[in-house]
């Protein structure tokens, strides 16, 4: 019963939490002087084409429409939830007429590979050396690995991201500062030469991630470990006669990584808003490339399709959280 | 974007607030080192970012004022940009501006934050439930195409306190869950039943009696706040959507991106914001975290 | 050295705490006595005379800031002599097999979250290597069983099993190995009278069963009476008496052995109870001669100066007090 009227409650909020959240990305845009409709036609216009007086305007309304700007606010806003429960966000303004959703299947694959795996590579490696640290709190060594990550966690990415690219165009050779996904003139598939150039353009951008998301995994798990090893369970381990590593694998790790697979679920579930600037500084073509373009030329439907998406990602994440958290850790219950 | 420094939350300090501010601020430059080596820094920028400035010979921001492309020497000791402006006074008005936004969107975000999120503590009605809605709502938006969309609107046209009210809107959710689960945790304890019984009135318990332990939490929160509020108008200008024309740090590095300072050899345009935004961040983190640790290390004493 | 029926032998031990921050605490002072197989020795006293630093240091746990100065612990349970200290790598080895110790606080030292059957199978695994996966399964089992814990028990997580349970499980685990020597810190601190008894019965029978000896450190002189064979009185970092528990309740000699068990509640006694006026000593900066002076009401001169020896003034029965010489 309890069971029941938590999950009730919890799916409610999740509910809640969307609708609220794509109302803000359906009105954000909306606070925008620019319409992209006259300015699509104003484009099309200086392009020398002329047209009937008659005929724009129908093409206006035609457009209007297919960018959901037709009618009242509240008819808009009623559409535009039409659209989101369909999965249809209609064609791009920036790409016309490839449709929204085409779009966002393109950048995905790409997306997802490099955030997912610099993600879990950072949260491996961070995880790791955390808990050594904070297992071994105050020797020489986890001073130091605390020491690198407390330079590196605060730094911005972008200035993270900037360093890489002055080091690895000045000295590093092995690192390619590519411009898109893959070098110029390779046919996309499974073939080698166009896989070596995607891993090749990617290795930079990944480093940069998995940098800047080291510091954090680092910071909290050696934070997290080293109250662990304070308790009592721990110092009895010891006492049992439980060698060392063991100590640290069965006691700290165990109990410390339950909120560290909390948050990593978190952050996959932000995979899907794209690595904006890090697409951006690297021109590398995910969906954080596709936020920018749309956001530069007023592209309503592309990020809507992208927005709600992400919006979409992050609360399911945090739902299924918070049902899979009694899995993870015996105490606690409904 | 920067993640959030996981500010523990739910128990506040059970040592009171004992007013002497300065004082315990006092003790912790002693105490702790994170928090004393951070601060000391932060000191150095503020009289680099606001005193120096006034000194400056000439207008920092005004173009062809100096001779362009001059690499560091004396007169010129970080050298000067391709648009004719000193280096050295550019960087110390934009260390400045830098800051101003961040204290303004901190103090911001943390007194929005804190203001509702002692409302929803305390409320124990369908008002609560709206609010941790709203909080969790702004938490999961992703804020940085939202802030790129609006900065776009105003591109160049905002002026610096709308671009902080802008940062600032997506600043307070996080301290408002925070300070919310503080006030669920502290008003279970007996005390504040006690004060309830005693007749004393709400407003009165939250002054004497939450606010306390929230204040010194809320300090830690500030530092951060400044760093995250920095860092995302950096994020905007280095994209070219802050308002290019205002020194920042951020505008420093657009700028000389724009003019390929590095690709002509030009380092001395570029290396200076890099160098002061990664001292900066690591000193705003280290007083962050010393806050915090100087946070526990009473908790654990009281 | 060991002599023959002696399991454990300390002679001269003074150990303390090092720290920078404050002057040496010296918690354990010259302590000299021996244990013998199949018994149960109750160590009580304030706290803070140093109990729990004795027991850390008799099972080798000596880490910052605990130091040990002087003197020898030597064991004789796994058929040979070994110092504990002179040896600690050696020691380690004698853990949990010979020896263990169950520290204070034993509510909370299970891992919350693993299951109980788990946490015993991870100790067969350590100290048990040779036996099979099922063996060791199988050998859990009907140990737990000859203990009266259910299976419903091996399947449970810490935090769903009472106190009183839980101490249980540690105490079994504690013995698992049916060591010579089993070091208990206030093993029934915090839980009610029934349940106190419960644990006391179940130690009682593994020390009948097993032959195992039981060290068991405690501030509740009641439960030292209702278990101990014999009882050992410390006071300011000195032992201030040994005896056989009886004996001692009988003849108590010292001042402070008699002001501990006036201070004891009994059956029909409506008088007021005295406790013990004044405080224990502050051990970075002891009083000059017997520790207890200061609130000792038989005081006399030389206690002020000389500090008393421990005195064997009838067989295995040992006082320290100028009051006895």
């Amino acid at each position: 019963m309890r069971l029941a009227r938590y999950l009730l409650t919890r799916i409610v909020s999740y509910l809640l939490i969307i609708m609220v959240g794509m109302t803000i990305v359906f009105v954000v845009p909306r606070l925008t002087p620019q319409n992209p409709v006259v300015s699509m036609v104003a484009r099309l216009t200086s392009q020398g084409t002329f047209m009937e007086p008659e005929a724009l305007e129908a093409m206006r309304s035609s457009l209007m429409e297919t960018f959901g700007l037709s009618g009242t606010l509240w008819q808009q806003y009623l559409s535009f939830w039409k659209r989101a429960i369909t999965g249809d966000f209609g064609p791009s303004f920036a790409v016309f007429p490839t449709p929204v959703n085409e779009l966002i299947v393109n950048a995905l694959p790409w997306t997802m590979g490099l955030l997912i795996v610099s993600t879990l590579i950072a949260w491996i490696i961070g995880n790791f050396v955390g808990v050594v640290a904070g297992y071994r709190k105050g020797r020489w060594y986890s001073r130091v690995l605390e020491s690198i990550a407390v330079v590196i966690y605060p730094i911005p990415y972008y200035i993270l991201a900037l360093i890489l690219i002055l080091l690895a165009s000045y000295g590093f050779g092995i690192f390619v500062v590519g411009v898109g996904g893959y070098a110029i003139g390779l046919r996309p598939g499974w073939n080698w030469p166009f896989v070596s150039s995607v891993i090749k353009n990617s290795l930079l951008p990944a480093l940069s991630i998995i940098l800047i998301n080291y510091g954090w995994w680092f910071l909290s798990m050696k934070a997290l470990s080293s109250d662990i090893t304070e308790e009592d369970y721990v110092k009895f381990a010891e006492i049992k006669g439980i060698p060392a590593g063991q100590v640290m694998t069965r006691y700290v790790i165990r109990n410390a990584l339950l909120p560290q697979v909390t948050q990593l679920a978190m952050a996959l579930g932000t995979v899907f808003g794209g690595a904006l600037l890090t697409e951006v500084i690297f021109a590398y073509p995910g969906l954080g490339s596709l936020v920018y373009m749309a956001v530069s030329n007023a592209d309503y439907n592309l990020m809507m399709g992208i927005n709600s998406l992400s919006i979409i990602a992050v609360a399911t994440a945090g739902l299924i959280i918070d049902l899979a958290y009694p899995l993870l850790d015996p105490r606690v219950r409904y | 974007m920067q993640t959030r420094v996981a500010i523990d939350d739910s128990l506040a300090s059970e040592k009171k607030a004992t007013g002497t501010l300065v004082g315990s601020l006092f003790d912790m430059y002693r105490s702790n080192l994170r928090f004393s080596v951070g601060i000391s820094i932060i000191f150095l920028f503020l009289v680099f970012g606001f005193i120096v400035p006034l000194l400056a010979p000439v207008q920092p921001a005004k173009w062809h004022t100096v001779p362009r492309d001059l690499p560091p020497q004396l007169g010129h000791l970080l050298g000067t940009t391709s648009l004719g402006q000193s280096v050295f006074w550019f960087l110390s008005r934009a260390i400045g501006n830098s800051f101003v936004i961040g204290f303004v969107v901190a103090a911001l975000g943390t007194v929005v934050g804190v203001i509702v999120g002692i409302v929803a503590g305390f409320n124990r009605g369908i008002l609560s439930t709206g609010i941790g809605i709203l909080i969790d709502t702004f938490i999961a938006i992703p804020a940085l195409p939202i802030l790129i969309l609006l900065a776009f609107l105003l591109q160049g046209k905002a002026s610096i306190f709308l671009l902080c009210a802008i940062l600032s809107a997506f600043n307070w959710a996080w301290p408002a869950r925070q300070v919310r689960s503080m006030v669920l945790t502290i008003r279970e304890r007996a005390f504040i039943d006690v004060a309830f019984f005693a007749n004393e009135s709400t407003w009165r318990i939250i002054y004497k009696e939450i606010l306390p332990h929230i204040l010194s939490w809320a300090g830690a929160n500030f530092t951060n706040t400044v760093l995250v509020a920095i860092g995302s108008e950096m994020g905007l200008a280095v994209l070219g959507l802050s308002s290019p024309e205002r020194p920042t740090l951020g505008t420093m590095i657009y700028w000389a991106l724009q003019y390929q300072a590095l690709l002509r050899g030009i380092w001395w345009w570029l290396v200076p914001p890099v160098v002061t935004t990664v001292v900066l961040f690591v000193s705003l983190f280290l007083t962050s975290s010393g806050l915090q640790d100087y946070r526990a290390v009473h908790r654990v004493e009281a | 050295m060991c002599a023959p029926k002696v399991l454990l032998d300390v002679a001269g031990l003074q150990a303390g705490y090092a720290s920078r921050q404050m002057p040496f605490v010296r918690a354990v002072d010259n302590i000299s006595f021996r244990l013998y197989p199949q018994e149960i020795v109750g160590l009580a006293g304030e706290s803070g005379c140093g109990k729990s630093s004795l027991l850390k240091t008799l099972y080798g746990l000596v880490e910052h800031p605990l130091r040990v100065e002087a003197g020898s612990i030597v064991f004789c349970g796994n058929g040979h002599q070994h110092s504990i200290i002179q040896d600690l790598r050696a020691t380690q080895k004698l853990r949990w097999r010979y020896l263990s110790y169950i520290p204070q606080a034993s509510m909370s030292v299970l891992n919350p979250v693993v299951r109980i059957e788990k946490q015993f199978q991870e100790l067969m695994e350590i100290h048990e290597p040779g036996l099979s996966a099922t063996g060791s399964q199988d050998k859990v089992t009907e140990y737990l069983d000859q203990l009266g814990l259910s299976s419903t028990v091996l399947r449970s997580f810490p935090h769903q099993l009472s106190g009183g349970m839980r101490q249980r499980v540690v105490i079994a685990m504690a013995t698992l190995f049916s060591p010579a020597l089993v070091l208990a810190d206030e093993p029934t601190t915090g839980l009610d009278v029934v349940v106190q008894r419960g644990i006391l019965q179940m130690v009682r029978d593994m020390c009948e069963q097993y032959g195992t000896t039981f060290m068991i450190v405690s501030h509740d002189v009641g439960i030292h009476y209702q278990i101990t064979d014999r009882l050992m009185i410390m006071y300011g970092g000195y032992l201030v008496k040994i005896g056989t528990t009886r004996e001692l309740f009988e003849k108590p000699c010292h001042p402070y052995t008699q002001l501990l068990i006036a201070s004891l509640p009994r059956l029909g006694d409506t008088g007021k109870r005295s406790g013990i006026g004044g405080s224990p000593p502050d051990l970075s900066r002891p009083p000059q001669g017997c520790r207890f002076h200061p609130r000792c009401p038989q005081i006399m001169e030389v206690c002020r100066s000389e500090i008393p020896e421990l005195l064997e003034i009838t067989p295995g029965h040992y006082v320290g007090c100028h009051l006895s010489i």
